[in-house]
């Protein structure tokens, strides 16, 4: 059995009493009441009692300044009693208690805690990290610097960490590609590798940090050097545009992503593409079929049994009822209702409020009528 | 190296010597004792005319002090605790404040009243209490309370000569045997000092770069900046860049100047020793949403436990803030 003496409670107003002396010395038998210590305190010099029988185990120097109630001295009931249980049960102090004295020793620290924070935020696992000083946050910095960079071939293997990301390159550098990274940020399950777009004006511009490097030709280039594993297309408003890159890019067999925001609820024995992009709150009914490179805006609930095929945009807010087919490259304005078993054939235009009753024929522009007359009402009294 | 104490000490000493019209008035000031915690020690010897030790009535001791300010007298007074304060209340409220609007400024009332606050002696739940928040919102009344990072003597001799409001000075009982920290203690920097010839407001930070974007911003008053100096050099091991604002004025702040000194940073822990809750803290918290709220700035408020201070005094650690509980919510705001 070990017994732990703690410094005692002299004078109110002191924190730290200093050990002037030991009596005793280490491993010496004593008895309980033998005075073993004399402490100073800011105000008296007070010795200190044996609380128990045993062998005595010293924590401190003389000359050492101990926190009031802090343990100083361990006694046990026999010279070969092992105190390393004691010891851990109190590891908290103690170990504060050896912080604070040998010298603020921090041999066990292995990175500050801004690393630590920063490692957290990139997902970076600090423990694989290998290095013989102290992990700093400079450390951490280069390290996702690092992995970010583009033109970096040999990188290419040490792109598939345990946690394996998708690395995705963005064709389209306008406001879709805002909410494309924008829902790749709330799910993150692509790393981003950059964007493409046609216009010269926009490269070098940044979308949340990421830089617009050239036109979309530079695809092949860089499908070559292996610096991405997918695509994926945000230009909503130029169909023929969206549809013809997605041709264009099939026919190498570059595989394209979809990228789905995290609280869209697809039910039972649904088929989708790929090259979709479906924004937060879309609704896929059970047994659909989505074919492949859609833009779905938010709050689009295409419900049971529907089928949709390729390279459309749909506006926020669009509901279909059951048995919908909608053909190629339509595109929908926002606020569009479709009723049940309407087919809508492709290459249609179809603007924002519309009702659609009927089947609707390809290469139809469709627009609401707003503020059409019934009849008038007479006789009203 | 000079002592918060010693600063007030010496300060008082100028007053009296400069400036006839300054008087002292308080409970047990007079040599030998020189106050509870020293601070008028040596100036009854000085100028045994014009400092004077009073019965026990803290009331008195202020309509006393408020008549003298009145008829053109700078007179400086000291409540023994500042937990003692709440018997002048009635005094300093209804009235010594009131004064130079109810006379539409024809009175002026030039009144200092010095007093200790803050725990962390063991002096229990009657000694130890920081009261300042219930003189906070006062029209007319000044509240101060200088940190170990201003020099308070400097800012006792503002109070008493150049404000024409009656001043609540607050010490912190903590800071009295502090060494100041006017200067830069590596890894600590002094930035910037606002209104340095009223009230200062001191800005430090404990990285190199001024440029740098600090990762949190400590707003703080009194004796709290004890804990901020020993924060700010902890976390500056840890990298964790901290901008430390101390205010000495608390019953004004400048809010529309912190713009340029927040800039970019969206972490702001306000740290304060009173009682959490209908704080300080939280006007500040306020006035930085109204201000420059969006959905980024994240603001926390460390204060005292709603409860007593217990005497004892690893119970009292607990109710009062402290370095752990400080460090333990920046790293919370940070992560």
């Amino acid at each position: 059995m070990a017994y732990l003496q703690r410094i005692p409670l002299v004078n109110p107003n002191d924190d730290l009493d200093c050990i002037t002396e030991w009596l005793r010395s280490e491993d010496e038998y004593v008895k309980k009441g033998d005075t073993i210590a004399i402490i100073e305190t800011s105000k008296a010099i007070v010795e200190i009692e044996a609380e128990h029988d045993g062998y005595l185990i010293l924590l401190h120097k003389e000359g050492e300044n101990v926190k009031v109630g802090q343990i100083f001295a361990i006694i046990k009931d026999s010279k070969e009693e092992d105190i390393r249980e004691v010891l851990n049960e109190v590891t908290q102090e103690i170990k504060i208690n050896v912080k604070e004295n040998i010298n603020k020793k921090e041999s066990i620290k292995r990175s500050t805690k801004k690393a630590e924070i920063l490692a957290k935020r990139y997902g970076v696992n600090i423990n694989e990290i290998a290095s013989k000083g102290l992990i700093r946050e400079k450390d951490i910095i280069s390290l996702v610097q690092k992995e970010s960079k583009l033109n970096t071939e040999d990188l290419v293997e040490d792109m598939y960490p345990g946690n394996f990301t998708k690395r995705i390159l963005i064709l389209g550098g306008g406001r879709g590609a805002t909410l494309v990274i924008d829902t790749i940020f709330r799910k993150r399950d692509f790393k981003i590798v950059g964007i493409l777009d046609d216009n010269p004006n926009l490269f070098g511009r940044k979308i949340f940090g990421y830089p617009i490097q050239g036109p979309i030709d530079q695809v092949l280039e860089m499908w070559k050097k292996k610096l991405f594993d997918q695509l994926i297309i945000s230009i909503s408003s130029d169909l023929l545009k969206r549809a013809q890159i997605y041709k264009t890019y099939k026919k190498y067999s570059i595989p394209f992503a979809n990228v789905i925001d995290p609280n869209v609820s697809i039910h039972s024995n649904v088929t989708i593409g790929e090259g979709n992009f479906i924004m937060s709150f879309c609704r896929i009914g059970p047994c659909s079929i989505i074919g492949s490179n859609n833009f779905f805006s938010a709050y689009v609930n295409i419900d049971h049994h529907n089928v949709v095929k390729d390279s459309s945009t749909f506006g926020p807010g669009l509901f279909t009822s059951s048995r919908v087919h909608i053909g190629d490259c339509v595109k929908f304005g926002t606020g569009v209702f479709i009723e049940p078993g309407v087919r809508v054939g492709e290459n249609s235009v179809i603007a924002s409020g519309s009702i659609l009753t009927n089947n609707i024929a390809p290469k139809s522009i469709v627009k609401s009528i707003i503020n059409y007359k019934v009849r008038k009402i007479d006789n009203i009294v | 190296m000079q002592t918060y104490l010693k600063s007030l000490n010496q300060a008082l000493k100028d007053l009296l010597r400069n400036n006839k019209d300054v008087y002292l008035l308080g409970e047990d000031i007079i040599d030998p004792y020189g106050g509870a915690f020293k601070v008028t020690k040596g100036l009854s010897t000085d100028f045994p005319n014009r400092v004077f030790p009073t019965p026990i009535s803290e009331a008195a001791i202020v309509g006393i002090a408020t008549g003298m300010a009145m008829r053109g007298l700078k007179p400086i007074i000291e409540i023994m605790f500042g937990d003692f304060i709440m018997l002048a209340a009635d005094q300093i409220i209804n009235h010594a404040a009131k004064f130079n609007k109810m006379y539409s400024g024809k009175v002026k009332v030039p009144l200092v009243i010095r007093t200790p606050m803050g725990g962390g002696r063991g002096y229990g739940p009657t000694h130890s209490q920081s009261l300042e928040k219930f003189f906070l919102g006062v029209p007319g009344l000044s509240v101060v309370s200088p940190s170990h990072f201003h020099n308070p003597g400097n800012i006792l001799k503002y109070a008493v000569l150049e404000d024409n409001n009656p001043v609540l000075f607050i010490e912190n009982k903590r800071l009295y045997a502090t060494n100041l920290l006017v200067k830069d203690k590596f890894p600590i920097k002094i930035s910037n000092e606002i209104n340095s010839n009223s009230y200062p407001i001191i800005i430090a930070r404990n990285y190199e770069d001024e440029k740098i974007t600090p990762d949190i911003i400590l707003i703080t008053y009194g004796g709290m900046s004890l804990l901020i100096e020993n924060i700010m050099e902890k976390m500056f091991n840890e990298e964790i860049r901290i901008l430390a604002i101390l205010p000495s004025l608390l019953s004004k702040f400048p809010i529309k100047i912190m713009k340029q000194i927040i800039e970019g940073c969206e972490n702001v822990l306000i740290i304060e020793e009173g009682t959490e809750g209908f704080n300080w803290g939280a006007e500040i918290e306020s006035l930085f949403y109204e201000n420059f709220g969006n959905n980024y700035l994240k603001i926390r408020r460390v204060a005292a436990i709603a409860t007593v201070i217990p005497a004892a005094r690893h119970l009292e650690n607990v109710v009062l803030p402290s370095v752990e509980s400080i460090e333990h919510t920046i790293l919370e705001v940070l992560s």
